[in-house]
């Protein structure tokens, strides 16, 4: 499988994990920044114009500045996969209420998705497959897959990559786990595939939480990735693998740019507040260790991102 | 009589008087105001059954009389009751005949010049005329003596001689000024007319602002999504959508879209197609309620016009024609400036045409006033408004002076029977007699503003020349003039002591009738 980020997806599977490498080796105080100082920016479940997780918002990443949609997916009660983030349908669905394993797809078609202002549209909730379908290919694009379901079967695992394989045969997309078992179900299906596992933070998590759940965040500390812990990603997962962290884990693990830069593991970033926060994070790490990740997952446009991060 | 009867008889015949008494107050401001024939028509029942319960009072008496002479109880209570109801009918009937026959026997000439007396006597009683000859009084016909003249001027205006050529001139001055007063008066017809305007305005920026035609091709899909996506949002609410509602629930549900799209009641729960038709044709079906929302004077206002284009709809100038009462051919602009041009412009030419169309009955031939004729019935209307009034008062007039003449009777029986010394007096009859000629003598000699005003004379002797040199006719005149002015006379004196037990003893009873604001 040639599936992987970026610009890396044309060149051959021996040299992937070392064009990845080279991706992370960005000068940050270059006047002119091409394609974003090499950043991939994804859209964070699609283009904020569009409702998270639609087809819609997805098309708007596809025909806009982003490198790439970044979507959730989970599984219904009949083990086909859709488009959805939260445990429970309500906040982005007429639905409410719900999980999306108890709705059988005869329901799901009838589940209408919501704006970003939480206003009801006419657009219908998607399915995996038929996005996967009806988007275009295009060679400088890429579509990454959240696996949200917990706990899902190896056998519906497998059964996401053999879909995409079949729909996407270019290969322009990978798939992301908080779990690293699920990881290495889809590895089982896709043994060259890039594959990325997500690092919750507890305490960003703990940041981002109502008032009251403030205080836990100082009380918690965030993950350690040093080099043996992405060595182990390796081995348990198999390469080529990276991770997506949030940028408070990226703050507490100065040296994890390096790691991963030595260890030849894609390093994404994602964060849970405003753009703004996640670029400034990004500057001073650029400065600290003049490295950038590989890639962020963005909730507003690359322009905008990109700005803030030239900023001085 | 007993003493116990005739003490019965005596407050039978005061009760009578009272009524009898304010029903004249009343009827003088029927027949010497400007009230309708149906009006004059609905007291004279008043004025009838009044005459009646007279000659029944007078009867009763009379029966009273003859069973206390017979020494036995005849005749029975229950014959004295049969004998005072028939005479009561009797004479209400008679009445009714009377008048019946002297309207009839009126010929086409009296009809014709009765339609011209009305005209006249309208004009005075509305103040729109004076007479030249009555003194100057503005205050006259608001008194009882121009009331009671008021009432008799169509009996004395009917022996005026030429009487239509008199007033030719002045016709056409007074039928305008008739139909100007039934408009309200140019003043009062502006007001209208203004108020009238703003309200159109206030309308018209109503139906300026509001949402022009509906783009369909738009609105249906719009509305159709929203609906469809509220349908879905509700069910979501309960954690269902279209498929998943629970068999249970499902009636319900269905009645619920019902009542706010009209989807046939075997629609399915998830025919999203069926639902979006129904909403389509929902939105059409308001859509075109909505174009035709505006309707005025009975027709729809299409979209868009201006002020002056809405102002000239057809339907608007309907609806303002009938809110102001004006004849259909009249078509008002937006605008006069003043009301004087308003009066110029619209009221003077409207009641310049009217009163040209009504002078054509008052100039008709008389053959039109025959029977069959154009203006027959019109003229028939007119000569009873003439004659009913001087009748109704003379009855009124009668039944009043010999009961109370009859009272004064009675009281002295009751007097000589209670005060011993009284008992010898015999012929006491005499003393109402005398009452009753010393009255006719006094209001003979008496005179008031009226009587002695030079048309009142010209009226009195015209009369009289109409009478001719026959002498049975001028005894005729001679009695009627006779009776004109000891009504005319003694209306002015009576009418203020029976209007007070009108309105005092009787609590203002209105006897079916509220004169109109002078």
């Amino acid at each position: 499988m040639n599936h992987l980020p970026a610009d890396a997806a044309r060149r051959p599977s021996p040299l992937l994990t070392a064009l990845l490498a080279a991706a992370l080796l960005v000068a940050p105080a270059a006047p002119a920044w091409a394609g974003c100082h090499g950043l991939q920016l994804h859209a964070h479940r699609g283009a904020p114009g569009g409702p998270e997780n639609s087809l819609s918002a997805v098309q708007q990443a596809w025909d806009g500045a982003w490198d790439g949609a970044e979507i959730d997916v989970q599984t219904l009660r009949d083990g086909r996969w859709v488009l959805h983030h939260d445990l429970k349908l309500g906040r982005t669905t007429s639905l409410q209420g719900r999980a999306t394993t108890e709705l059988p797809s005869e329901a799901w078609r009838e589940v209408r998705v919501k704006d970003r202002q939480g206003r009801l549209t006419a657009e219908a909730a998607p399915f995996l497959a038929d996005l996967a379908t009806q988007l275009p290919a295009r060679d400088d694009k890429v579509l990454n897959i959240e696996l949200k379901q917990l706990n899902p079967s190896c056998q519906a695992v497998e059964g996401v990559v053999q879909g995409l394989s079949r729909s996407r045969p270019d290969g322009r997309w990978f798939l992301t786990a908080i779990d690293r078992r699920v990881l290495q179900c889809v590895r089982r299906a896709d043994r060259q595939g890039y594959l990325g596992l997500i690092v919750l933070d507890p305490q960003a998590l703990a940041r981002e939480a109502p008032a009251r759940a403030q205080p836990l965040a100082q009380r918690v500390k965030p993950p350690v990735l040093d080099r043996a812990w992405l060595q182990r990603l390796q081995q348990e997962v198999g390469s080529p693998v990276g991770v997506h962290v949030d940028i408070n884990t990226l703050g507490a693990n100065p040296a994890l740019l390096a790691d991963a830069l030595a260890l030849g593991v894609p390093v994404f970033t994602y964060h849970l507040g405003p753009d703004r926060e996640h670029a400034t994070a990004l500057r001073r790490q650029a400065r600290g260790s003049g490295l950038l990740p590989t890639g962020a997952i963005i909730d507003g446009t690359p322009a905008a991102f990109c700005d803030q991060l030239g900023q001085p | 009589m007993t003493y116990r009867q005739t003490l019965a008889v005596a407050l039978l015949t005061a009760l009578y008087l009272c009524c009898e008494l304010a029903f004249n107050a009343r009827l003088l401001d029927v027949v010497g105001g400007s009230a309708s024939p149906a009006e004059v028509h609905h007291i004279e029942i008043f004025g009838r059954g009044l005459s009646g319960i007279a000659v029944a009072l007078v009867l009763l008496q009379l029966l009273l009389g003859a069973r206390a002479r017979s020494g036995r109880r005849t005749p029975s209570a229950m014959a004295m009751l049969f004998w005072c109801l028939l005479s009561a009918g009797l004479v209400y009937g008679s009445l009714q005949l009377l008048v019946d026959h002297l309207v009839a026997r009126s010929d086409a000439q009296m009809r014709r010049t009765s339609l011209t007396i009305v005209l006249v006597q309208r004009a005075l009683v509305n103040g729109q005329v004076q007479l030249d000859g009555l003194d100057d009084d503005p205050g006259l016909f608001a008194r009882p003596e121009g009331k009671a003249f008021l009432a008799l001027f169509p009996a004395m205006a009917v022996s005026v001689e030429r009487l239509d050529d008199k007033v030719r001139d002045a016709k056409l001055e007074l039928i305008s000024r008739g139909v100007l007063g039934r408009l309200g008066q140019a003043q009062g017809v502006y007001r209208q007319y203004e108020q009238a305007v703003t309200q159109l305005r206030e309308q018209y920026e109503r139906y300026r602002r509001a949402p022009g035609p509906v783009d369909l091709e738009a609105e249906i899909p719009r509305r159709q999504d929203d609906a469809w996506n509220d349908y879905l949002a509700d069910l979501g609410k309960r954690g269902w959508t279209p498929s998943t509602v629970p068999g249970m629930a499902r009636r319900s549900v269905l009645q619920k879209v019902r009542a706010r799209v009209p989807v046939p009641a075997d629609w399915q729960l998830g025919d999203e197609a069926g639902f979006r038709e129904a909403v389509a044709t929902q939105v059409r079906r308001q859509a075109g309620q909505a174009a035709g929302r505006l309707v005025v004077g009975g027709q729809a206002i299409p979209p868009g016009l201006g002020w002056e284009a809405f102002f000239g709809h057809a339907g608007v100038q309907a609806e303002l024609r009938k809110r102001l009462q004006l004849p259909a051919r009249v078509t008002l602009l937006p605008a006069y400036g003043s009301a004087e041009l308003f009066e110029k412009g619209v009221v003077q030419p409207l009641v310049r045409e009217v009163a040209q169309r009504e002078l054509a009955a008052y100039e008709a031939p008389v053959k039109a006033f025959e029977p069959g004729g154009a203006h027959f019935q019109k003229g028939e209307d007119a000569a009873r408004a003439v004659i009913v009034p001087p009748v109704a008062l003379f009855f009124s007039l009668l039944g009043a002076i010999g009961h109370l003449a009859k009272l004064v009777y009675l009281l002295l029986r009751l007097a000589t029977g209670a005060v011993p010394a009284w008992r010898g007096l015999r012929r006491l009859w005499l003393v109402p007699v005398g009452l009753l000629a010393a009255s006719a003598a006094g209001l003979s000699l008496a005179s008031n503003a009226v009587t002695d005003s030079r048309l009142y004379g010209y009226m009195h002797a015209q009369v009289l020349h109409g009478a001719g040199d026959d002498a049975a006719g001028r005894a005729q005149a001679r009695a009627l003039l006779t009776g004109l002015h000891w009504v005319a006379v003694g209306q002015g004196l009576g009418y203020p002591v029976n209007e007070w037990v009108r309105t005092r003893v009787l609590h203002n009873f209105d006897f079916g009738y509220e004169p109109p604001p002078r």
